[in-house]
């Protein structure tokens, strides 16, 4: 993944230093690294930048959701600092309008203002498509632009790994661009491949002084005052740990250790769990207990289930339709292409018969017929326009990007699998 | 001068208002203090504290409050004086509205370890503006002054007579609780994993942060790469490992006589084994192995896939 961004960068210096090939040498060099470092290398985003778009992305699933991202580039490294969520069903004059209006109320409370990209919330499979490529285009309309799109997986997030990415288009692709019907010579010709029309980019979060204090008193249970007093005590925290522990016990309908341990009333944990379940997206694979604790579990024990195999089956299933429409490309391509071969025979047909005939006419002395030139030939027999290449591109980016996720998906769970083996062993 | 308190219409006298609101439980949501702490960080220079609007959904029939997100409003305060961007509230709630329509005014956020000079006017403006149910003010303690970072809630209770316009009111505490869904809690997972994995963090940046400033580690904060599956996995049954070899340990100690038992310990592990559940070996076995065999099969039908396109894309390129 790291060797991405760096090839992508080799191949930007090498054009640029073909544009300023005429310039003296040292102004060359200036040019050349205020442009190398312009392009976005590296991403961080802002805590509440991923808790925006997770919110915005539960409350709205299935529906795909989109917005803009907010903050600055500098020396290659994009720092994404706030981000606002469009809202839906607007036409383009009323969004632009409901942007400008945002940027304005952002500037006024120091918020950043300049829009870095946009994010949206989808499955990997529905990333690649024509629509997405367009919205990024007309962010990133220069190589030097800083434009990121963030791509979000609610269905994967909910279920245990948080799938945030961040992407570019490439520059082998932007050259590409204003071309509507991208041939199969362009392609050749651009050495472009499926795996370059996005670049992914390096993703982190950056986590300010303050933030990491508030995830420590999350993890410690500090942070809640149950019985209203000021934050308890170390003592008071540990044993509201235990009692946790003890509620969540396998069982918890056995009072015996309940009896055992001070009665805490805890009237707020049914409630908790019916927000809690409400909130997440798979309900399915909620926990056995409804382990509802007043502190931040961590790490997350979720992850040794054996249970989130579904995603794998969605991620097949999505190949599977992916491959069909692969098949169903190259049918049509095929179909063209006999199309093209068709006209090609008739069209020398033509120009064979019109040569028998004036070797024909030849022979008894008439002046020979006139044989049309290439372009009036064009004319006479028209072949259809190669259909574009893009779509079949897009679709086996993802084809390719979907089986990467299932390998990925499946490795953890071997490994879940042999750690069950070893339970059952002993 | 005399204070008169006017009890005659019951549904509005204290002691009902307080009935109310000690049964009322308020959920929130950690993007919300995440905001909070952004916004501090941005505040104006000079500016001790920064207010907000908090939004949110209200349970009736339950009483319960969910404080789901929040935005910042601009105010100005001196010692005698505050002014707080009415038209700017108003005017966001609404840009809010649009893309969040079921979320409604619940009450209105500050920072500080203690509720401020003017809270109460404030008080009384987002009462107006929450409704009927009243409006809940949360204070962060951005500034650590009390060497934690307090969250407090609490909800009014209004006093005065009704014939005289300036009234007050005490803030009472209300009970609150953080809630995690699953996906904050894999994003704070991550965070959280700053200080214990920093060594990962740094390796990562660090080819960068020479040539680079930016990514260099500060006391501002500090960066944190995203982990794949596995290495998630990897963390978490390193932790398992830990707390059973921590558990071993206990249960050395209390086998040696070093330690007192504990029951609640001693049961709640009884009830850990018991969880594991009893399956004949056989059936495991061919459980196990069809388990894994199917697995191994996804995993080879997607790779051959891959070396597929891959030979697809290599033919295109050929002449």
């Amino acid at each position: 993944m790291n060797q991405g961004p760096n090839v992508y960068v080799e191949r930007a210096l090498k054009k640029e230093a073909e544009t300023v090939k005429e310039l003296p040498l040292p102004e060359q060099i200036e040019i050349l690294k205020a442009n190398i470092e312009a392009i976005p290398k590296i991403v961080t985003i802002d805590p509440i930048v991923a808790l925006k778009i997770i919110k915005h992305a539960r409350e709205n699933f299935p529906r795909q959701v989109s917005g803009q991202l907010f903050g600055l580039s500098l020396n290659g490294a994009v720092e994404i600092s706030n981000c606002f969520h469009s809202p839906a069903y607007l036409d383009d004059n009323e969004e632009e309008k409901f942007q400008i209006e945002m940027i304005n109320f952002m500037q006024e409370v120091n918020m950043e203002s300049s829009i870095i990209g946009w994010y949206t919330s989808s499955r990997i499979s529905n990333f690649f498509q024509k629509s997405v490529v367009e919205s990024q285009l007309s962010y990133q309309d220069s190589p030097t632009s800083s434009a990121i799109t963030l791509l979000y997986d609610p269905e994967r997030s909910e279920q245990g790994t948080l799938s945030l990415r961040a992407f570019r288009l490439s520059d082998k692709f932007l050259e590409l661009k204003n071309k509507n019907n991208i041939t199969t010579l362009d392609l050749i010709a651009s050495e472009i491949s499926y795996k370059d029309i996005f670049t992914e980019l390096p993703l982190s979060i950056k986590n300010s002084s303050l933030t990491s204090v508030l995830v420590k008193e999350m993890q410690s249970g500090r942070i809640n005052c149950h019985d209203c007093s000021v934050s308890g005590t170390s003592d008071q925290v540990l044993q509201k740990k235990a009692q946790a522990l003890l509620e969540n016990s396998y069982y918890s309908g056995r009072n015996y250790l309940k009896s055992k341990s001070i009665d805490i009333n805890n009237g707020l944990s049914s409630v908790a769990e019916e927000i809690n379940s409400s909130a997440n997206v798979g309900n399915n694979i909620s926990m056995p207990n409804g382990s509802q604790t007043d502190f931040l579990d961590l790490p997350n024990n979720d992850l040794l289930s054996l249970q989130p195999l579904s995603s794998l089956e969605k991620s097949m299933e999505q190949m599977i339709y992916a491959i069909d429409d692969y098949i169903q490309d190259a049918n049509t391509w095929m179909y063209w292409k006999r199309g093209v071969a068709k006209e090609q025979g008739r069209k020398q047909a033509y120009v064979a018969r019109k040569v028998l005939e004036n070797t024909n006419r030849e022979s008894i002395n008439l002046p020979p017929l006139p044989i049309e030139t290439e372009q009036e030939l064009d004319s006479m027999f028209k072949v259809l326009p190669e259909p574009s290449r893009l779509d079949a591109m897009l679709n086996i980016s993802k084809l390719q990007n979907l089986s990467k996720q299932t390998t990925q998906l499946s490795g953890p769970a071997v490994t879940r699998l042999y750690g069950a083996f070893a339970v059952q062993d002993q | 001068m005399s204070l008169t308190l006017n009890l005659s219409g019951l549904p509005t006298s204290p002691e009902f208002q307080k009935s109310i609101k000690e049964s009322q439980k308020v959920f929130v949501y950690p993007s919300v203090v995440f905001s909070v702490i952004d916004h501090y960080l941005k505040r104006n220079n000079k500016q001790d504290r920064v207010i907000g609007t908090l939004l949110g959904v209200r349970k009736p029939e339950s009483n319960v409050v969910e404080i789901k997100s929040c935005f910042p409003v601009p105010h100005f305060e001196t010692d005698t004086h505050v002014e707080v961007d009415m038209e700017y509230h108003r005017i966001f709630y609404a840009a809010m509205k649009r893309t969040h329509p079921n979320e409604e005014i619940i009450g209105w956020y500050a920072t500080g370890g203690s509720i401020g000079n003017h809270s109460s006017l404030i008080q009384e403006f987002y009462a107006n503006e929450a409704g009927a149910l009243g409006a809940v003010h949360m204070i962060v303690d951005t500034s650590l002054e009390s060497k934690s970072l307090k969250i407090q809630v609490f909800s009014d209770l209004s006093f005065g007579s009704p014939f005289e316009q300036a009234g007050g009111c005490i803030f009472s505490p209300l009970r609150y609780e953080l809630i995690y869904p699953e996906a904050e809690k894999n994003l704070l997972q991550l965070l959280s994993s700053d200080s214990g994995n920093s060594s990962l963090s740094t390796e990562n940046t660090s080819n960068l942060s020479n040539e680079n400033p930016l990514f260099a580690k500060s006391a501002q904060g500090s960066t944190i790469p995203f982990i794949s599956d596995i290495e998630q996995l990897e963390s978490v049954i390193k932790s398992l490992i830990e707390m059973i070899e921590r558990v071993s340990e206990y249960i050395q100690n209390v086998i040696d006589d070093k330690v007192e038992p504990d029951p609640i310990i001693g049961n709640y592990l009884i009830d850990m084994l018991a969880s594991v559940p009893k399956i004949e070996s056989e059936t495991f076995e061919t459980l196990f192995q069809s388990h894994l065999q199917n697995l191994l099969m996804v995993i080879y039908l997607s790779n051959l896939t891959r070396a597929q396109i891959n030979i697809a894309n290599r033919l295109h390129h050929l002449n």
